[in-house]
């Protein structure tokens, strides 16, 4: 008798909120850089430039796992403008062990959800092991590493080693050659030159239309002046290879 | 006596002359005739999708379907433009032609003799109008010369400028290149090869042009070859290509043609290979809402999310503008 009770009610809620099965069959997937830790415990935040939807603020939702699949235990804490969420491991990572922090595409910023599963990969390096304390910093030199749809932005909240950093910065840098925004009426036109990597430009979900020879257009109406956009320049595998922040003039 | 008769005459002429203009309204909606025609004759940038309607004073009784033409104007000469239905409805005479109407083309209506009898009379002298269905370049207005916007503002409000996005026929571009060198369980010196797949809608695409470019300049070209064994795929077609001696980062520019080989669709794909790979693949999915669709700048301007579709889904030198008078 309870059975059928249940299926009626999964049919009920599948015909009432069809945006739960769409919203999951449009979500992407986004695979970060490879990052190196030196801190055992070192916990992420992901900053959203809204506020994030208290209810999308779950294990599921936010996680990390080995390489064997096997979840970590940690705790997430929401800060007060609730625009950052910190994910914090409750045992200490191992060495040489490859781990990913998985922020899924249900999670709702503002009022929309984002629409990339976005992935992290990072692993804590036994070389450095005798350098850890000294390598931890002040946030100052926090690295942005990822954004979803515009809406977050992944900062590791410890400073990493400069032997890992400086590297991908310097290839980061050669990737977005040059990004120019133009207003008209009706729209901004943005215009991004890449590096022959760069296969894939986006900001958000809104992908950049190739023009060829190593130039992406976007023409984008819904923009008001002062507004910041991230445009992120992706490999063919979707890695990401620069982000960059614009502000519409 | 004499006085009087003359006066009486004198009314009487009066009368004569002033009866019939005071009548004449009266009289002339009761003789069958066009209230209006849409499009007006003489009408330019007439949207594609915009029904042939004419507009008689009084309701329709019946149509005789045979003097009543459309005519296409192709290379200077009209040719006939086969009618799909005339139907009635009320006092509105609806003519639909069996193909929509395309860009950029004359088209010319016709009425002959005792084409339609109406409740006041039947409608039997002839009636010749054309109209005209060239375009606005949707980028001109939008980033060339947006004071025409302006200008084209002034005289037709929003709801009556409409744009449409071109038809889209590139389903898919899938390329898989592998890097000269060796397989590591195969000793074997394999020089690079890359794969290029290509999906398209089977309606109207006859043949695929694929050209691979470096820097601008072109490197190698060809028509791509249709596959039979995807032949089971409803509204599909897939093409393959394959070229030798590619270079790590090159641009596909893939075309896709009708049979009189003109190009209907083409797409840019951008190629990099990646750092460590010997067999890179990357495959480009196009799904498009607004395509082949018209929209009234109303639409497109009080809906953000539909204006940005439109604006991603199709390169705007392709969008065309036409106007409707409502």
């Amino acid at each position: 008798m309870r059975k059928p009770l249940i299926l009626l009610m999964m049919l009920v809620i599948i015909v009432l909120f069809p945006g739960i099965l769409v919203g999951q069959a449009s979500i992407e997937k986004v695979l970060l850089e490879d990052r190196t830790i030196q801190d055992p415990l070192k916990s992420w935040s992901v900053t959203f430039t809204q506020p994030v939807n208290k209810g999308t603020i779950k294990k599921q939702n936010f996680y990390i796992i080995d390489e064997r699949k096997r979840e970590l235990k940690t705790k997430l804490r929401v800060s007060e403008d609730e625009s950052k969420v910190t994910i914090t491991p409750e045992s200490p990572y191992k060495d040489n062990v490859q781990y990913y922090l998985h922020i899924k595409g249900n999670v709702k910023s503002g009022k929309t959800f984002l629409n990339e599963h976005t992935i992290l990969p990072f692993k804590l390096e036994t070389r450095t092991s005798s350098n850890k304390g000294t390598n931890k910093t002040s946030g100052t030199d926090k690295k942005q590493v990822s954004a979803n749809t515009g809406k977050s932005e992944t900062n590791t909240s410890k400073s990493e080693t400069s032997s890992s950093s400086k590297p991908n910065q310097k290839n980061k840098a050669k990737n977005l050659t040059s990004v120019q925004t133009e207003c008209h009426s009706h729209f901004v036109e943005i215009t991004v030159n890449v590096s022959d990597q760069v296969a894939k430009v986006k900001t958000g979900s809104d992908e950049f239309e190739y023009k060829g020879n190593n130039l992406f257009v976007l023409y984008k109406p819904d923009l008001k002046k002062g507004e910041k956009l991230t445009v992120k320049g992706y490999s063919i595998s979707n890695k990401v290879l620069e982000t960059k922040e614009i502000v519409i003039p | 006596m004499r006085k009087v008769n003359i006066l009486g005459v004198v009314f009487l002429l009066l009368l004569s002359i002033l009866v019939p203009a005071v009548n004449h309204p009266v009289q002339a909606s009761n003789y069958p005739k066009i209230e209006k025609t849409i499009p007006a004759a003489g009408d330019q940038h007439v949207p594609i999708d915009t029904d042939i309607r004419i507009q008689f004073n009084s309701n329709i009784l019946k149509i005789s379907a045979n003097y009543i033409k459309l005519f296409v104007k192709t290379n200077g000469t009209y040719t006939d433009l086969p009618i799909k239905t005339i139907r009635k409805d009320r006092d509105v005479l609806n003519i639909i032609p069996e193909q929509s109407l395309e860009f950029n083309k004359d088209y010319l209506v016709q009425i002959n003799g005792p084409a339609i009898e109406l409740e006041n009379g039947t409608y039997s002298q002839s009636l010749s109008y054309e109209f005209s269905t060239n375009y606005i370049d949707f980028y001109e207005l939008m980033v060339i010369n947006e004071q025409r916007l302006e200008n084209l503002l002034t005289q037709y409000t929003p709801r009556e400028i409409k744009a449409f996005a071109p038809k889209r026929y590139i389903n898919e571009i899938n390329v898989t290149h592998k890097k000269p060198g060796a397989f590591k369980e195969d000793q074997t010196s394999i020089s690079g090869i890359t794969n290029i797949d290509i999906t398209t809608k089977s309606e109207d695409v006859k043949n695929v042009h694929v050209e691979i470019l470096k820097n601008g300049k072109l490197l190698q070209k060809g028509y791509a070859h249709s596959l039979n064994e995807d032949k089971g795929q409803k509204n599909t077609l897939k093409f393959d290509i394959g070229f030798s001696k590619m270079p790590d980062f090159f641009d596909v520019h893939v075309t896709a043609l009708d049979s009189s080989q003109k190009i209907i669709d083409s797409k840019i794909l951008k190629f990099a290979t990646e750092e460590g790979k010997i067999i890179n693949t990357y495959k480009e999915s196009f799904k498009y809402k607004t395509e082949g669709k018209g929209y009234t700048l109303h639409e497109l301007l009080s809906k953000e999310s539909l204006f940005s579709d439109f604006l991603a889904e199709s390169p705007l030198t392709d969008i065309k503008v036409q106007v409707e008078d409502k």
